[in-house]
């Protein structure tokens, strides 16, 4: 198999030279190093919310609990495949022949499309909260993207009860069968997420559209990465959620 | 092929282990069970000290000490594990996709005590799910009776409170 790695820092990253998120580039340029440190160029169109459905279909994750003990599954390879198929336009440091998409080794194709996928929020300690705003009009959510991007800020609406539900709802949602009830397999819910960030988001900061900064809610939701909108909506209706910390 | 489905969808296997799953998150409460809970002596590690003499009822088996049927040490999605559940429900380790199920219904439960849904709002499986949830809630109930000396609860067929010793008629 094909060491492959990625180049993540410096001046060969995909978006280059940018302190903010682009969301319409004309095409994403992505290096890949293969084995023994030779340099290529994967270029990518931004994916939409249906590659990223194409991409959440082929993940296939799912949790078994076998005697031993724990095991997740999922498809990672084979979704990042479908997702570089998609949205690969070219290539460059490769021979050049004209079946190149059926020949680009499949760990190639991973790392090229790899930071796309690592969307993180951040804890809201770490982005430099101070207090826990009880009565806040509006919440904001930090993300991180790819090994370039930090500083993402996405300033939601609270929810309602019913969009609190809808969010349990999507994030609860597993698949089992009574055949095999030690596995559990947890479907698309991407769709789900982008529906309610759709409904929450105010306005976001850290994102361009064409070198202009995207702030309205109208841009955020018609232009906005899946990826982003479903990390966002996450980590929204996560901060709710608490531990009893040392003491009594 | 199994047949998968939703878990929140699975009336049937909601209904075979909400009770479960309730009876054991009952007795892995600390405050509610009886017997072995005693005041809280962090000498002891954070383990409840008992004021009298450990009551093993026969008819309850030593609870696994992980709560919520999460120990890992008890197989699951084996012949084993089948015939486990078959002979002891309380022993049994509930399905990862059930326990979110029932998580959700939890929490639309608790939902549904500070706010109203129209039927609209909820499924036809959550509703069905709820009403599902009351039953197992009231049966569970049902099986058990606080002490009228001390308030620990026991089950209702017990001749004394695990707790304080005091006799039932």
């Amino acid at each position: 198999m094909d060491d492959v790695r990625e180049a993540t820092i410096g001046s060969e990253a995909r978006r280059p030279a940018r302190s903010a998120y682009e969301l319409k580039p004309d095409e994403i340029v992505q290096p890949v190093i293969a084995a023994g440190g030779l340099r290529l160029t994967h270029y990518l169109r931004p994916p939409s919310q249906a590659d990223w459905e194409a991409y959440e279909a082929e993940l296939h994750v799912s949790v078994d609990r076998p005697p031993e003990g724990i095991a997740l599954h999922s498809e990672e390879l084979a979704a990042a495949n479908a997702l570089w198929q998609r949205i690969v336009l070219r290539v460059e440091g490769y021979e050049p022949l004209d079946d190149w998409r059926e020949r680009v080794p499949l760990p190639h194709r991973r790392a090229a499309v790899r930071p796309l996928t690592q969307v993180y929020s951040i804890e809201p300690e770490a982005s430099g909260e101070q207090a826990y705003r009880l009565a806040a009009d509006r919440i904001e959510v930090e993300l991180v993207a790819g090994p370039n991007y930090t500083g993402l800020r996405h300033i939601f609406r609270p929810a309602t009860a019913l969009e609190a539900v809808e969010f349990e709802r999507v994030r609860s949602a597993a698949i089992w069968a009574r055949e095999s009830p030690g596995r559990t397999v947890y479907p698309a819910k991407l769709a789900g997420y982008v529906k309610l960030y759709d409904a929450l988001i105010l306005k976001v900061e850290g994102y361009t559209i064409a070198g202009e900064p995207c702030t309205g809610r109208e841009q955020a939701v018609q232009d906005m990465d899946a990826m982003h909108k479903q990390a966002a909506v996450r980590a929204l209706f996560g901060r709710d959620h608490a531990e009893s910390g040392p003491g009594n | 092929m199994p047949r998968a489905v939703l878990a929140i969808e699975d009336g049937a296997a909601l209904q075979q282990w909400l009770p479960i799953f309730l009876e054991q998150a009952l007795e892995s409460a600390p405050r509610l069970r009886s017997g072995r809970d005693g005041p809280f002596d962090p000498a002891q590690g954070g383990e409840r000290k008992s004021n009298r003499e450990p009551v093993e009822s026969a008819e309850r088996p030593r609870r696994p000490s992980a709560p919520f049927g999460l120990a890992q040490d008890r197989p699951l999605g084996t012949r084993e594990a089948h015939a486990q559940w078959r002979s002891n429900p309380r022993q049994a380790q509930i399905p990862d996709a059930i326990q979110l199920a029932i998580g959700h219904l939890l929490y639309l439960d608790l939902m549904t005590q500070g706010a109203q849904f129209r039927a609209g709002e909820l499924t036809a499986a959550e509703a069905l799910g709820l009403g599902l949830l009351k039953l197992a809630r009231e049966r569970l109930q049902s099986q058990y009776a606080r002490c009228g000396r001390c308030g620990g609860l026991n089950r209702s067929t017990a001749g004394f409170c695990a707790r304080c010793g005091e006799k039932f008629r």
